[in-house]
């Protein structure tokens, strides 16, 4: 399979901090996608670096794993990076006292499965086009109304933030894995386009910027019929061929008011 | 005494300031307000007014230790600074994500507030996170042990004080509203009616005015609420430190709940009714039942409550709805 992915930081061009981090290795068939956490912790994006990159050739196909993995892990990581807090007590007090953290979201190809996983609200999808269906690890757009689980290295993974399962693959299909704020755009679009709005309109209650998002949503999609490939699927995958399409084609989805404000990650996968 | 008060760093002359408020007022508050997302090119901005004045040598109780309602007030304030500088400080930088001002009142004299930062800071009006590092009157440093999956580590922790506890003379509160209502103005200027999340002003006292009526007073929060940007208006939240008397109230939803209390029902009025994306943590947080009405008040309340309420005020990591709605780079 081969893939293609790009991101972008959520204040460019003014600012070009990004705390995202994934990994794409298409002969090994592992992809990542790790969310570094500014708003608790310290070296998130460092974190999230590492995380995607010791991301290990099997599936995470249940918390016990996540966790054994965590413990392996936590360690050289924690080795690293506390020795660079002790000339700035601030940055000491972060991380001893919040860690680092960060959302994940693996997939890996082992025969004809696709075995996904998510620990915090990145998102994993699978796109038939010939159906016009769309799975995805965790579907409810609800979930971004509360904080994420994150992955940290000061504390176990907990079984509320986790979520793992498989597909099988079949010819043409295609999968996606998006950090939250693309994830929930993929979601909410293709809830409107699909006449399930049930959801998206509880959210348009709230008095949130989610909540905007989401009455954004039913007004832009509500008249659009069942165009999922062609206004939302495929206009993803070509922003992903170049770094300038992939900032255009945020930028766009933000002005219209379909696109929270943040880091934006997404690895596409096909045959 | 005038109402607006100059404060050192404003920069324009009072009629320009006059005129370039007016101007940001004129656009309106957008449909959903409260939304806006703190980030470096959008900070917002909060106001802390510290009551220091005689009576606040009186005795309270908090984490276990007697000590004055100054001296537990200032370390409660110091940990909410240092809460906000940890937001900030990302990698080895720290963002400018607040503009954060601190005022006193009594303490240093019967008349009028003043401005607190000390050292080189003193005199400025709102500090941003990384200036707040280099204003910390002094820094304590601590031992703590602390087990990690297992592992024991012992670190000298550094925990930095910017105020100290202090109580004299008289309480001139209203002096403080308008000295935040005059740095309210200056801020709001700098953003250029940008969409930027509206200013937090914080009141923690523990007697009543001594330079206005209560109708001077209103008057004087009714025009600090009144300050908006297009995301909303200047948020005035008002606590009342426990005496050990009377009932605790907190968030009331209406003035009934306030009972005969005149001076729980002036906190009330003063204080601004609470945005919706609030509401799940207010009630969460003290316990509450979900209502449509919060007032951002708190009356007879002890350390505790203080403690929380500055979380629902402040964006700490206890508070994840408004964490969620502020979305420090999460």
């Amino acid at each position: 399979m081969r893939s293609r992915q790009q991101s972008v930081g959520k204040e460019a061009p003014a600012y070009s901090d990004n705390e995202d981090a994934s990994r794409t290795d298409d002969g090994a068939g592992i992809w990542a996608v790790a969310d570094g956490a500014g708003g608790t912790g310290i070296y998130a994006g460092e974190w999230a670096q590492y995380l995607v990159r010791n991301v290990s050739k099997e599936p995470f196909r249940d918390l016990d794993q996540l966790a054994r993995w965590l413990d392996n892990h936590w360690e050289r990581f924690f080795n690293q990076y506390q020795p660079r807090t002790q000339g700035d007590y601030l940055i000491g007090y972060k991380f001893m006292h919040e860690g680092s953290g960060a959302t994940l979201v693996t997939l890996h190809k082992q025969d004809e499965q696709m075995y996904w996983s998510v620990y915090g609200d990145a998102v994993a999808l699978c796109f038939q086009p010939l159906t016009g269906e769309l799975k995805a690890s965790n579907p409810d757009p609800r979930q971004f109304e509360s904080a994420p689980y994150l992955l940290n290295w000061l504390t176990p993974p907990q079984s509320k933030g986790f979520r793992a399962n498989a597909w099988t693959h079949k010819p043409g299909q295609q999968y996606a894995l998006l950090s939250d704020a693309l994830g929930q755009y993929v979601l909410l679009a293709y809830a409107v386009l699909q006449g399930n709005r049930d959801s998206v309109r509880d959210l348009a209650q709230q008095p949130t910027a989610l909540g905007s998002l989401a009455q954004g949503h039913l007004a832009h999609w509500c008249e659009k019929g069942s165009q999922f490939y062609e206004l939302v699927w495929e206009p993803l995958r070509t922003a992903l061929t170049s770094a300038d399409a992939f900032k255009q084609y945020t930028e766009q989805l933000q002005a219209g008011q379909l696109l929270g404000a943040d880091d934006y990650t997404a690895i596409f996968i096909e045959d | 005494m005038p109402d607006l008060q100059p404060v050192p760093s404003s920069a324009l002359p009072v009629a320009d300031l006059q005129k370039a408020v007016q101007d940001v007022l004129q656009r309106p508050v957008k449909a959903r307000p409260y939304s806006a997302q703190i980030m470096r090119q959008t900070p917002t901005a909060f106001i802390f007014l510290i009551d220091q004045s005689g009576s606040m040598d009186e005795r309270t109780m908090y984490r276990g230790q007697s000590l004055s309602k100054a001296a537990a007030v200032a370390q409660i304030i110091n940990q909410t600074l240092l809460e906000l500088m940890l937001r900030c400080q990302k990698g080895d930088e720290i963002r400018h994500y607040y503009d954060i001002a601190l005022i006193g009142y009594g303490g240093l004299n019967d008349e009028r507030a003043n401005l607190l930062w000390s050292g080189d800071m003193a005199g400025k009006a709102f500090l941003s996170p990384a200036e707040l590092v280099k204003a910390a009157i002094h820094i304590e440093e601590v031992t703590v042990q602390r087990t990690i999956r297992g592992r024991v580590i012992t670190t000298t922790e550094k925990r930095p004080v910017w105020l100290q506890a202090v109580h004299h003379y008289r309480t001139p509160m209203k002096s403080a509203i308008c000295m935040a209502e005059s740095l309210v103005k200056q801020w709001l200027v700098t953003q250029a009616a940008k969409d930027v999340y509206p200013p937090t002003v914080i009141n923690i006292t523990d007697g009543v005015a001594t330079d206005a009526t209560a109708d001077e007073l209103l008057a004087c929060c009714d025009r600090l609420k009144n300050l908006h940007t297009v995301d909303g208006h200047a948020l005035l939240m008002n606590i009342h430190v426990s005496d050990e008397q009377g009932k605790t109230i907190l968030f009331p939803s209406k003035a009934a709940e306030l009972g005969a209390d005149q001076y729980a029902r002036l906190l009330y009025d003063m204080s601004s009714e609470m945005p919706a994306p609030y509401h799940a943590d207010i009630a969460s947080l003290f316990g509450l039942d979900q209502r449509t009405t919060y007032v951002g008040m708190c009356s007879n309340a002890d350390m505790d409550a203080l403690v929380k309420f500055m979380n629902i005020g402040t964006p700490t990591q206890h508070n994840g709805h408004f964490i969620a709605n502020l979305k420090l780079d999460l």
